[in-house]
């Protein structure tokens, strides 16, 4: 096995034990906090009596801790999280469709913050000093400082007032749609907002990492090497500069992505949008805690998973890590 | 070669430096003076005046059980301030030890500890701390906690990098060729090399702090029962004010979280500023 | 043929201006081998920064002028000076890490050049890299490599390869050799010798080590403070030196021949942000006098083609 392959496995390894940690504290968390919260939820009225008792069997909730503990772990490689007290349905059966809907808010609002982050830090490192770099990285800080949760509000009241854009959830309620043309479009109109919202917050941030990056780059001896071949400051900066800046850039946007996500729950609850923010939300306030459970799962195990694709990513791309 | 550096000197010739320490000492006013600076008692309910407009009386107008506002707003200076710095000394201090031990010990206690730190870096903290202090229940203690315990990877990482690089340097070859003991060389060595990352870094563990508190008050957990910016913003929604078009209600909190957390990022990225060159002048 | 005339480069720092060089006058022929021997601080590399248009943004030309064949590079626009960096003059640096750009192969990065200036397409680029490459021994094993596999050596080698490919009729090595362990450091050197003999290229050998210059170096060139010490055919520095400067750098230096303790030079580097009055070298000078404060750099000049910048000199 070369290096490389040794490097990998390294960071799957990682992986795989950061997941098995998880779940293993999720269980001890729920289990083991005053209350016995899960315990006394399956005991709830809300549920039906087959209910209560498939649940005993899937979960062992008769059975000592440590078989407990493998059942649960069983049971979440499998998918299967209980049943919700509020919604009455198995919890993965929400979760999913949840997560999904997350997606469609987080994945465009990163890309978005990324390329925009990208040119302005551009902007900033390479006017370094000027006002221009003082008011982008001025701006980045404010737009970092800002609460999530706030930015939407502000966002919510202006729309009401001016009556421009929905302010809650991802499809207007109980409208059929002529066409899958006017469906997307309805989704859209409901995006935007929240989109804005947690676009900005991002892109304050990456603004920023790209700005230090490339920085630290143009300092770099090789840059005064690139000019001395005759290369424009153009050339220079957009051949060799950015793309050295980039690639610390990936590790350090995946080492952040639970701030991402942290930005993305925000902004769920504020819109209501419908993933898995605003269900981690809601089962607080209706104490739902397998739903909670889970979610702590899911959330924590996809941001891991998310990591890891950027590792790999990242040592693809450097050749110091690839050829070693 | 000596140089004529004085931090505070520096420090206060930062342009950065400066308006964020302006901001942070007004809020830090705010908070200590609240009560004598806010016109009411910010917990006096008053039900006739349900969501009234700012008025002569209430600059901010009034919120759903008819307290005034702008009390409200001046007293929550008062916990943000408190959590953030409180938080952000525990992340710190752990982070700190946690770094020095890992940079200093290196081998397989390195190992063991950056991998740890690599898990709190990776895990998406603001669930893990909503899910933790839902369960904890409400109280200050326990959010200055949960806070501080899931924000110190940051600073043991950078910290750790910083040992790594002073374990290089000759006076502490000299000091172990002295048969100085581990902890000493760590302590009185290491350490007072260190604090130029540390401050920097302890600024922005305070602005996260302050913004994750406000966070999980604003989603319903923590210390929702004391006075808090993210609090009343929270108020402002489950009251309908927001969606009535309250700007009273609903910016100011924010605009104050927003200054808070910019003064000290300003303070951090400017103490990193600062620093940054004087990496170079260790102290022997 | 590169003329330099009372060239005065300063740099805008937050304590004040700085004269890295002042009044510098030289005069270097076709083909010739032009040592500059100076220690940090000298301001060696900031002449070849000059040459280059290199300097940073905090640096300008307060005075004088660098002319290449009677032209005068310092008064051309950025686009022109752009086209004859890389290509009528280029720059060797430092063998450090980091020269290369550690995401582009080596091949890649010596074409360069050619791309930058639009002399070939692509294809032909790389093939005149590659044997550029072979010239200075890189064979092609390391066509495709990147930096990081390579050894110091061998990056240095690729460095020098991209000096030369675009057949300039003017190399600044910068302490070339430098970071290098003494074999491969030989090596460099012979490559360097061996290039400009064939190509009949002016090199200008900037470095610390005297004796190292002295094997390559037709005439050579004392810097000390930003001001000449001394200027000379090789055979004249090294074995009739005039200036207290150079005869402590030759001694300073163990030999073999010699067999006498090398006498270090004593005090600090003169500090240029505050320069002594007169001869910069006068607080480390063994054979200075009070009136050396007053010098006004007006040389000496022993024999044809030598001139030693001290007051002191032949005043026995």
């Amino acid at each position: 096995m070369n290096p490389f392959h040794k490097y990998i496995s390294r960071r799957v390894i990682f992986a795989v034990i950061s997941v098995i940690a998880i779940i293993s504290f999720d269980f001890f968390l729920f289990r083991l906090m005053p209350g016995n919260p899960i315990l006394l939820d399956y005991r709830s009225p809300a549920l039906t009596k087959t209910q209560i008792e498939t649940l005993s069997k899937q979960f062992g909730l008769n059975l000592p801790l440590w078989q407990q503990y493998f059942l649960f772990m069983k049971n979440t490689f499998e998918g299967n999280f209980g049943i919700s007290i509020f919604y009455h349905q198995s919890v993965s059966s929400i979760i999913f469709p949840a997560l999904e809907n997350s997606l469609i808010l987080l994945v465009p609002a990163t890309i978005l913050a990324i390329i925009l982050g990208i040119l302005t830090g551009k902007l900033a490192a390479w006017r370094r000093g000027t006002s221009v770099d003082s008011a982008v990285t001025g701006g980045s800080m404010a737009l970092y400082s800002i609460p999530t949760f706030w930015l939407g509000g502000i966002f919510i009241l202006l729309a009401i007032k001016t009556k421009t854009f929905p302010v809650s959830g991802m499809y207007t309620i109980g409208e059929v749609f002529s066409s899958p043309v006017a469906e997307f479009a309805d989704l859209l109109d409901h995006l935007i907002l929240p989109l804005v919202t947690l676009t900005l917050v991002l892109y304050g941030q990456f603004t920023i990492i790209m700005r230090n990056s490339l920085i630290d780059v143009l300092h770099e001896d090789f840059i005064n090497f690139a000019k001395s071949k005759g290369a424009s400051d153009n050339y220079v900066l957009n051949k060799h500069a950015v793309p050295n800046a980039e690639l610390p850039m990936i590790s350090i946007i995946a080492v952040n992505l639970g701030l991402t996500v942290s930005g993305a729950i925000l902004t769920e609850t504020v819109f209501s949008w419908p993933g898995i923010g605003f269900l981690i939300f809601n089962a607080i306030n209706a104490r739902d805690y397998p739903v909670l459970q889970a979610a702590f799962v899911i959330v924590a195990v996809a941001v891991v998973f998310a990591n890891l694709m950027a590792d790999i990513i990242y040592s693809y791309l450097d050749p110091r890590i690839r050829y070693q | 070669m000596t140089d004529e550096f004085s931090p505070w000197r520096e420090f206060l010739s930062n342009k950065k430096a400066v308006v964020g320490l302006v901001i942070v000492l007004f809020f830090a006013f705010m908070a200590i003076l609240a009560p004598i600076v806010s016109p009411y008692n910010p917990n006096t309910t008053n039900p006739s005046l349900f969501l009234s407009p700012p008025s002569r009386a209430h600059l901010l107008g009034t919120d759903e059980l008819g307290r005034d506002l702008l009390s409200r707003d001046i007293y929550g200076a008062q916990v943000s301030l408190i959590v953030g710095i409180a938080a952000g000394a525990v992340a710190v201090v752990i982070g700190l030890i946690a770094g020095l031990i890992s940079g200093y010990m290196g081998g397989a206690v390195d190992e063991i500890i950056m991998r740890i730190v690599d898990f709190f870096l990776v895990i998406p903290a603001l669930v893990f701390m909503i899910i933790i202090a839902a369960l904890l229940g409400p109280s200050l203690v326990n959010v200055i906690m949960v806070i501080g315990l899931l924000s110190w990877a940051p600073t043991a990482r950078i910290i750790r990098s910083m040992v790594l690089s002073l374990k290089e340097w000759p006076f502490v070859e000299s000091a172990k060729a002295n048969n100085a003991g581990t902890f000493y060389i760590m302590f009185t060595h290491i350490f007072p090399n260190v604090t130029s990352v540390l401050y920097g870094n302890a600024m922005l563990a305070i602005s996260g702090a302050i913004f994750t508190q406000a966070a999980l008050v604003f989603l319903g957990v923590g210390n929702v029962n004391s006075i808090s910016w993210g609090g009343i913003i929270r108020e402002a929604y489950t009251s309908g004010a927001l969606t009535a078009g309250d700007f009273a209600y609903v910016v100011p909190p924010g605009v104050f979280i927003f200054a808070l957390i910019f003064g000290f990022i300003m303070m951090g990225f400017a103490i990193e500023e600062i620093m940054n060159p004087r990496l170079r002048s260790i102290r022997e | 043929m590169i003329e330099i005339e009372n060239l005065t480069v300063t740099y805008k720092t937050r304590s004040g201006r700085i004269r890295a060089l002042e009044d510098i006058n030289i005069n270097i022929q076709n083909n010739e081998i032009f040592g500059i021997v100076g220690e940090s601080g000298s301001g060696k590399t900031t002449l070849a920064m000059a040459i280059m248009g290199l300097l940073p943004s905090n640096g300008f030309v307060e005075n004088g002028t660098i002319k290449i064949n009677g032209k005068d590079i310092l008064k051309l626009g950025p686009e022109m000076a752009r086209r004859i960096r890389g290509r009528i003059v280029s720059l060797v640096f430092q063998g450090a890490m980091n020269t290369l750009n550690p995401l582009m192969k080596i091949e890649d990065q010596v074409a360069e050049p050619i791309l930058i200036h639009r002399t070939a397409n692509r294809e032909e680029a790389i093939k005149k890299a590659r044997k550029t490459l072979e010239l200075v021994g890189l064979d092609s094993y390391t066509w495709k490599k990147y930096p990081h596999e390579l050894s110091g050596g061998m990056r240095q080698r690729a460095v020098i390869a991209t000096a030369m490919i675009m057949d300039p009729s003017t190399i600044i090595a910068d302490e070339p050799s430098t970071a290098l362990d003494v074999i491969t450091q030989a090596q460099i050197m012979n490559i360097l010798k061996d290039l400009q003999r064939a190509a009949g290229i002016t090199v200008i050998f900037i470095s610390h080590d005297l004796p190292l210059v002295s094997e390559m170096a037709d005439r050579i060139m004392i810097l000390y403070g930003g001001r000449p010490a001394e200027i000379g055919l090789n055979k004249q520095i090294m074995e009739n030196s005039g200036h207290p400067y150079t005869k402590g750098l030759i001694n300073s230096v163990p030999s073999i021949e010699r067999r006498l303790k090398p006498i270090a030079i004593p005090g600090e580097p003169v500090n240029i942000k505050d320069p002594p009055p007169g001869c910069r070298f006068k607080p480390r000078c063994p054979i200075a006098i009070e009136s050396c404060v007053s010098y006004d750099y007006v040389p000496k000049e022993p024999e044809k083609d030598h001139l030693v910048f001290c007051k002191m000199y032949g005043a026995e």
